[in-house]
């Protein structure tokens, strides 16, 4: 027998182990500044290797904290560390991504005089009138988007736009479900552009609104001006639900020359969709190969810890706290979109402080989100779970009914044992009889075979996701 | 710790680790001076962990000691003193500063608590020309990006071989090379990418601190990730970036069909004029037309609904048929403060090439802007 290596989930250790070292410490100006921008890379034998930005961490950890540190991480590793450091910037740069993320603990100035500029969250009143003239909204911001594995390819490159408008991705192209941030990007963009230079005119408007002024144009005789708006007076324009233009045809030939006439001025166009370029209907090949020629970039939905991360920044913007299983379960649990993650925080929020004295419970809230077991089995059904799945195999219910067993059809049957007790909590009998199985052995042998699989096989685990994804109604 | 020091001295000292002093720090020992005494001298250092700077004075050791306190306060204070000779005594939890009529407490924070500071252990990796050195930062830093986009464009490529040293900026935009001869022959070849931000303030100790003919030592602290620079008593240290720059030989063009040379003087006068038009064009876009058969250069911008200007100058030699491309004014400029020669250079391989500039006062340096798009 091989000896196995040791393995340790390194991100959730220091995770611990930073929590320890915070209240140990009790300087959050230290903690901050040292320990937070810090990541542990390796333990290998009794050697644990943390990475640091600069040689100043690793001088001042080791020289003024060595102790603790060894003495935190092995106890939370349950064996004897020694600690050792590794200067990296590139390694922590997410880690120390995150400390300058979180809203500054800044004391109110102390100044008895009135501001002249108190107004509008303190932003300089010509910067506001700029966004409201834009029709920009000014809470949508890039400091309070979150970015994760989904978005922040999107988010890069609206960066990029926003510091060289018109010359790097023209048109930027974004596209995604409802619900996920694309217009949230949009607007910070337009907002970084005007705060470099408020003299810029921005255009914000949807598809739909360029058709109906388009047409009113027309109507009124007003057709030259119409086009000065938009071809001569914006510096950028921002479309949004582009994906409605495709039925209209006199609309999609009057964007297309304004498209061409704002590109070949140096102008910054970014278009929002809900789909990719290639999948818009009735989009003429002309504008469609426009649409591709500058950079196309999805926003995907959230992963967990990007979901964790969304919440506890509008807990923060909030300046409220909930415990923190409720925020990991709601993370956990909405999925969807964004939107419906605040909404369920929003919900969360008021009904905990309706009743201040009490802590809700974990079932509490899954009630209150539709996210109990009862309200998910009706809204899944187990057919319809058999139908999804036989589907995706290219079989049908009968097969995973019957007694076939080559590996296909095992492992599809496998997955609805998988899917029905995981997702939807039945009981293994009741497992059993929906797939006229014998008994509940045969069905808890299943549902182990699906859980080692997906921790061991990359591959299928993409698969298996995906499934339940579609099976709750996601895809 | 007490210790004398001549006015004078304490003042440059101070100026110097000032540029290294957090303005805001978030630990507030980060806004002090650490001050030493060590082999008979009086060491003064600063960080603000980015980069750092530790600038030695002579002066009188009555007892030794070391501690921390406000840099901005003591240096605005010393400098307005009116007197020859300083005493810094540390009384307890301050240090005393005093002048025969003037003096000042100022509240100390233990020296353990400073940041420990990186420091040269063996002999320097290069050893070049000080006021050299600054000059390649000055004809190259400003082709470096200014945004964080990019973060390794915000750096100057510092590449070495055995007897020479070379720095490059690039924005994407365009890019500036300087090379250096070293004044000892190096060990080995050397890359490192600086933040052009830490050469920048280099080239101010150097431009305070150096004559002609000091040499200035560059120590590549490896493992630490960053580099330290030695001129006389000063030490500058900053950190490295990390990443993989642009392999900028790829964009210099080693073949030219179009090329043409002119007076510095006049073409600056002529960028300078179409400037004031193509300032309020996207880009700063400036026209290039070059006439070869009248051997005439033409500046021109147009704003739209405004107006539009052109320029002529005559050129000095052509080479190649007539061409037309344009240029970022701003980027024009840039380059026109930054040499020292009389004449230009200008080559170039068609209209859509990288534009190549070049000094005939120095033949290390090379600047490269990419055209605008004409139509």
């Amino acid at each position: 027998m091989t000896k196995q290596e040791e393995k340790y989930d390194y991100k959730y250790i220091w995770h611990l182990a930073l929590a320890q070292l915070e209240v140990k410490l009790d300087n959050p100006i230290h903690f901050r500044t040292w320990f937070a921008p810090t990541v542990l890379t390796e333990i290998k034998g009794s050697q644990a290797t943390i990475a640091v930005r600069n040689h100043y961490g690793a001088d001042w950890l080791k020289r003024k904290h060595q102790e603790m540190i060894e003495n935190t991480l092995s106890y939370i590793a349950k064996k004897k560390l020694k600690v050792q450091y590794l200067i990296s910037e590139e390694l922590t740069n997410d880690a120390a991504a995150k400390v300058a993320a979180k809203p500054e603990s800044k004391a109110q100035p102390r100044t008895d005089a009135h501001s002249l500029l108190a107004m509008n969250n303190g932003e300089s009143d010509q910067l506001y009138q700029a966004l409201v003239k834009a029709k920009l909204n000014p809470k949508l911001t890039f400091e309070n988007y979150v970015t994760g594995e989904s978005n922040n390819m999107a988010q890069a490159a609206a960066q990029a736009v926003a510091d060289n408008p018109g010359s790097i991705y023209n048109p930027l192209f974004i596209y995604g479900h409802t619900g996920l941030g694309k217009t949230h990007i949009a607007h910070a963009t337009g907002r970084r552009i005007l705060e470099r230079n408020q003299s810029k005119k921005i255009i914000y408007i949807s598809a739909e609104g360029f058709m109906n002024e388009m047409v009113k144009a027309i109507r009124a005789g007003k057709n030259i001006q119409f086009r000065e708006k938009y071809r001569e007076a914006a510096d950028v324009l921002i479309i949004d639900d582009i994906q409605f233009i495709s039925s209209w045809e006199k609309t999609q030939t009057e964007f297309f020359n304004t498209f061409n006439v704002l590109q070949a001025a140096g102008k910054q166009i970014i278009i929002i969709s809900d789909r990719p370029p290639d999948e818009l209907e009735k989009l003429t090949s002309r504008l469609r190969s426009r649409f591709q020629g500058g950079i196309v970039v999805e926003v995907g939905r959230p992963d967990y810890e990007h979901r964790m991360a969304i919440l506890e920044k509008k807990l923060a913007s909030l300046g409220k706290s909930l415990d923190k299983r409720i925020v990991e379960f709601i993370a956990k649990n909405v999925t969807d979109n964004i939107r419906e993650l605040e909404g369920a925080l929003q919900k969360i929020i008021l009904i905990s402080s309706l009743q201040p004295n009490r802590e809700l419970s974990l079932e509490e809230v899954a009630k209150q989100l539709g996210k109990d077991t009862v309200s998910k089995r009706k809204s899944v059904s187990v057919p319809y779970v058999l139908k999804t799945v036989a589907k995706e195999f290219a079989l049908t219910t009968t097969d995973l009914k019957g007694n076939r067993r080559t590996a296909e059809v095992a492992l599809a049957r496998q997955i609805c044992m998988y899917i029905l007790r995981q997702e939807l909590n039945y009981k293994l009998e009741e497992i059993a009889r929906f797939l006229e199985r014998k008994d509940h052995t045969t069905i808890m042998h299943g549902i182990e075979k699906i859980a080692s699989k997906r921790l061991t096989d990359e591959a299928f685990r993409g698969q298996l996701l995906n499934l339940i994804e579609t099976v709750n109604g996601y895809n | 710790m007490k210790a004398s020091v001549t006015q004078e001295n304490l003042t440059k000292v101070l100026s110097h680790i000032l540029k290294a002093t957090a303005l805001k720090p978030n630990i507030p020992v980060l806004a002090n001076v650490l001050i030493k005494t060590e082999k008979g001298q009086i060491k003064f250092s600063a960080t603000d962990l980015d980069i750092a700077v530790t600038a030695a004075t002579g002066g009188e050791i009555g007892e030794e000691g070391e501690l921390t306190v406000n840099a901005r306060l003591l240096a605005e204070f010393v400098a307005q003193l009116n007197t020859n000779r300083i005493e810094l005594l540390q009384t307890g939890q301050t240090l005393e500063v005093k002048s025969v009529d003037n003096q000042a407490q100022l509240y100390i924070i233990p020296a353990d608590d400073f940041p420990h500071l990186p420091e040269a252990e063996k002999d320097p990796e290069l050893v070049v020309n000080a006021v050299a050195f600054k000059q390649a930062v000055l004809k190259t830093s400003f082709a470096s990006a200014l945004d964080q986009s990019r973060p390794i464009l915000t750096g100057l490529l510092l590449e070495a071989s055995q007897r020479k040293v070379s720095l490059v900026g690039v924005d994407g935009f365009r890019l500036s090379k300087k090379v250096v001869k070293l004044e000892e022959e190096g060990k080995d070849d050397y890359k490192m990418v600086i933040p052009a931000k830490s050469l920048l303030e280099l080239a101010k100790i150097i431009h305070e601190e150096a004559s002609e003919k000091d040499n200035l030592q560059i120590f590549w602290l490896k493992e630490k990730n960053q580099v330290l620079f030695k001129i006389n008593e000063v030490t500058l240290s900053s950190r490295l970036l990390e990443g993989e720059f642009p392999d900028y030989k790829n964009i210099i063009p080693v073949e030219k069909s179009f090329g043409f040379s002119i007076p510095k003087e006049r073409f600056a006068k002529s960028v300078k004029i179409a400037t004031i038009f193509s300032r309020n064009v996207i880009g700063n876009k400036t026209f290039f037309n070059i006439n070869t058969t009248d051997k005439v250069l033409t500046l021109s911008a147009k704003v739209q609904d405004i107006g539009n200007n052109e320029s002529k100058t005559e050129l000095a030699e052509v080479e190649g048929d007539n061409f037309e491309t344009a240029f970022n004014g701003k980027f024009l400029n840039d380059f026109l403060g930054a040499i020292s020669g009389d004449t230009i250079l200008f080559e170039s391989n068609g209209i859509t090439a990288p534009g190549v500039f070049k000094d005939n006062g120095d033949e290390d340096f090379l600047h490269i802007i990419m055209p605008m798009r004409i139509e």
